[in-house]
């Protein structure tokens, strides 16, 4: 029975000249358009060496400036630091002649960027890291000499993880943003599948869907099978884009392949289940259905950076919360971390949001699902 | 035609000796304020053609809805087959074919390909399935368009897709809901044919219509509904025989004196006349000769008339008298 529901649902979301489109031809039409344009404005994509950082100092913040040379200097440098005062240093970064400015000014540290980037953010990885660890020494009694031993170590543990970021073999192309909001949106775009398999399942909604209520066929088999052929598709799908992306228009996503697929299967069935629960309400008429569909998923893709690029930095500033939440976000910030960092730890992070995202709404859409009975139809 | 008669004829009288397969006892659903069924009651035996006749919103679709329980109802207690019908009975699902009053067919799928998807919702034997697939194509005729998409049929074949999608399974109970809306009279005649060559094979069937001619055509016991309430049921030379009408008589006339009209209510067995658009209406209650003895006076009096005709009472009439309106609106 299973293996009958599931065939037949998947042969209607391929023949859906909609889903079809949406899920699979669309991504790809433009990640097309995005290769083209890009490649007009590419710059010579150099290789990573120094990033070029003007830093602004109190006399008295000795411990950051050590903390900065520990940075720049040596044979494993990172930064190439300029020091200097205020205005000039808004100089150099105006000319682009560095990446960033570095205050520090009564114990409080400062970045100032003016564009977003991979080196941008690298910059900022390295202000939150002294941040955070000066907070923790001063949050901590340090008399008491157990705890500033766990403190110490976790500094030096610190700037190792900056030392140890794997600049060479990453895309440090910015472009490369883009196609992860252009994944991304893709995962999201599942939703159409989902909200289509909503729609055959619930007799409420269509006279399809009450004709299969009114078969002998137990509800539980009948939601399974139909919703893993609504993922099916769309997995398919969103792999054959990444491949298209990487293989035929030969795109460095940066990172291992089958992560960055894990990443795009996790991310469409956050899709389908967005589709799934929007799909289930009974007060919206199809149409509105879709449309909202659409416009969550190109919101969503665009707080992550589809049409501005480094949008998310932004966001990251003044409401940090909602990037963890917007699912495009926390794709691209997983597609992100395995393309620029060698360890796995933020990569981690990403795909367990990710995972309690698709948990959370696997079950809201479940409990939309299972009833049965209906007060209107 | 030889089968319609076979129908009509059949009485009510012998029922009781039959078993019930839907009995249906003070339902009550009600739609936030709106009270949809108030206290309906059905009762339902093997082999019958039962028919549901109402106007728009009497309540029909919310019925057969309720006893397949797909809708919660406020009251009232629902039997198919001997059992209490809930959402899980899948085993008496299984026995169970419906014909919506919407097409329930997908728009990807062939025809063969979604009457092969029902079908595989109830049979799980690969030939048998294959089987019950060819006898529902044979039966609604649809063999020249095993290929063809949906959207690529007129709407009589649709209907005729959606009917096969809802009979593959050859089940013992078939509700059938308006299947012949906006359909072209060629095509719902082959419709009802069917519907009495299911019933001949041994099914059950409910059927709702406003279209009276066609309840009368085929339903061998016939509920009128109103306002989600029962009105009568019977056969429909039982529930003619209800009303006081048995006959009307329209008479084309351009004009009508007075005094001659006060002749025409004396005839015998008029109960009531009516003078709108040039027409005259005569209503009579039993009499064997009501047109000659209308002609005869008409003819004395010198009185010059178009056509006329005599109209026996239709299912209208018996809901007319019932609830004071007509049927179709
Ligand atoms: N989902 C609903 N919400 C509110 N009212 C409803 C709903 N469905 C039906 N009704 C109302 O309940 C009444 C009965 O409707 P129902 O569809 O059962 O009538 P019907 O006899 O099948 O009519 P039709 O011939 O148009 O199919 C109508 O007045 C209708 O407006
Ligand atoms: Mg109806």
């Amino acid at each position: 029975m299973f293996v009958h529901l599931y065939q037949y649902r998947l042969k209607t979301i391929i023949r859906s000249k909609e889903e079809f489109f949406w899920i699979l031809l669309f991504p790809i039409l433009l990640g097309t358009f995005f290769y083209v344009a890009f490649s007009n404005i590419s710059k010579s994509t150099e290789n990573f060496s120094t990033i070029p950082v003007a830093v602004a100092l109190d006399d008295e913040d000795t411990f950051f400036q050590s903390y900065l040379d520990a940075l720049s200097g040596d044979a494993s440098s990172i930064l190439e630091i300029t020091y200097t005062d205020d205005e000039e240093a808004e100089q150099l970064l105006k000319n682009e002649k560095v990446t960033g400015i570095i205050t520090s000014q009564n114990g409080e540290v400062t970045l100032t960027i003016s564009q977003s980037g991979i080196y941008q953010s690298i910059l900022k990885e390295i202000v939150d890291g002294y941040i955070q660890s000066y907070d923790v020494i001063h949050s901590v009694d340090l008399s008491d000499n157990s705890k500033l031993e766990l403190v110490l170590s976790k500094l030096s543990s610190n700037q190792d993880y900056i030392r140890n970021l794997d600049f060479t073999n990453g895309n440090t192309d910015i472009f490369v943003d883009y196609y992860y909001s252009l994944i991304a949106m893709a995962c999201l775009f599942a939703a159409f599948s989902g909200q289509s398999c909503a729609d055959g399942i619930l007799a409420n909604l269509s006279p399809q869907g009450m004709r299969k209520c009114l078969s002998p066929v137990h509800r539980m088999t009948m939601i399974l099978a139909d919703i893993t052929a609504s993922c099916t598709f769309p997995i398919i799908a969103n792999v054959a884009v990444i491949i298209y992306l990487s293989y035929i228009l030969k795109v460095n996503l940066g990172g291992s392949m089958p992560l960055i697929f894990a990443t795009s299967v996790l991310g469409t069935i956050i899709g389908v289940t967005v589709g799934l629960c929007v799909g289930s309400i009974y007060k919206i008429k199809k149409e509105a259905k879709i449309g909202l569909l659409s416009a969550l998923s190109l919101f969503s893709s665009f707080l992550s950076g589809l049409m501005v690029g480094g949008i998310k930095y932004d966001i990251e500033k003044h409401a940090p919360f909602i990037n963890k939440l917007n699912p495009a976000t926390v794709i691209t910030d997983a597609l992100y971390s395995l393309n620029i960092y060698d360890t796995y730890e933020k990569y981690i992070t990403c795909m367990i949001i990710l995972a309690v995202m698709s948990v959370v709404l696997c079950m809201i859409s479940y409990f939309m699902i299972r009833r049965e009975y209906y007060a209107d139809l | 035609m030889s089968k319609k008669s076979n129908h009509v004829n059949s009485n009510s009288a012998d029922l009781d000796s039959k078993t019930s397969v839907i009995i249906v006892e003070n339902l009550v659903k009600r739609y936030k304020e709106l009270i949809a069924l108030d206290h309906f009651n059905l009762d339902i035996k093997e082999g019958e053609i039962f028919g549901l006749l109402g106007p728009n919103g009497s309540g029909k679709t919310t019925t057969i809805n309720c006893i397949l329980a797909l809708l919660k109802y406020d009251k009232g207690t629902i039997k198919v087959l001997g059992k209490e019908m809930k959402p899980d009975s899948y085993d008496l699902k299984r026995n169970i074919g419906v014909v919506m009053q919407n097409v329930a067919v997908f728009d990807e799928l062939t025809v063969y390909e979604n009457i092969d998807y029902f079908c595989g919702l109830y049979i799980k034997d690969k030939s048998t399935k294959k089987q019950y697939v060819e006898d529902a194509i044979n039966f609604v005729d649809l063999d020249k368009f095993r290929k063809f998409y949906p959207k690529k049929l007129s709407g009589g074949l649709l209907r005729r897709l959606n009917i096969a999608c809802g009979i593959v399974h050859k089940p013992k109970l078939i509700f059938m809901d308006e299947p012949t809306v906006a359909v072209d009279p060629q095509s719902r005649n082959n419709i009802l044919e069917g519907i009495v060559k299911l019933n001949e094979q041994g099914a059950t069937i409910v059927y709702t219509s406003h279209y009276m001619e066609e309840v009368e055509q085929i339903c061998t016991r016939i509920s009128i509904m109103d306002k989600g309430k029962n009105i009568t049921i019977g056969s429909a030379p039982e529930l003619k025989k209800m009303i006081k009408n048995t006959e009307t008589i329209s008479i084309e006339l351009l004009d009508i004196p007075e005094a001659v009209l006060e002749k025409i209510k004396n005839i015998n067995h008029i109960y009531k006349t009516e003078y709108i658009d040039n027409t005259l209406k005569l209503y009579f209650s039993g009499g064997r000769h009501n047109l000659i003895n209308v002609l005869d006076l008409l003819k004395k009096e010198d009185l010059h008339f178009g056509q006329v005709y005599s109209q026996l009472p239709t299912l209208n009439d018996v809901f007319l008298e019932l609830t004071g309106k007509e049927l179709r609106d």
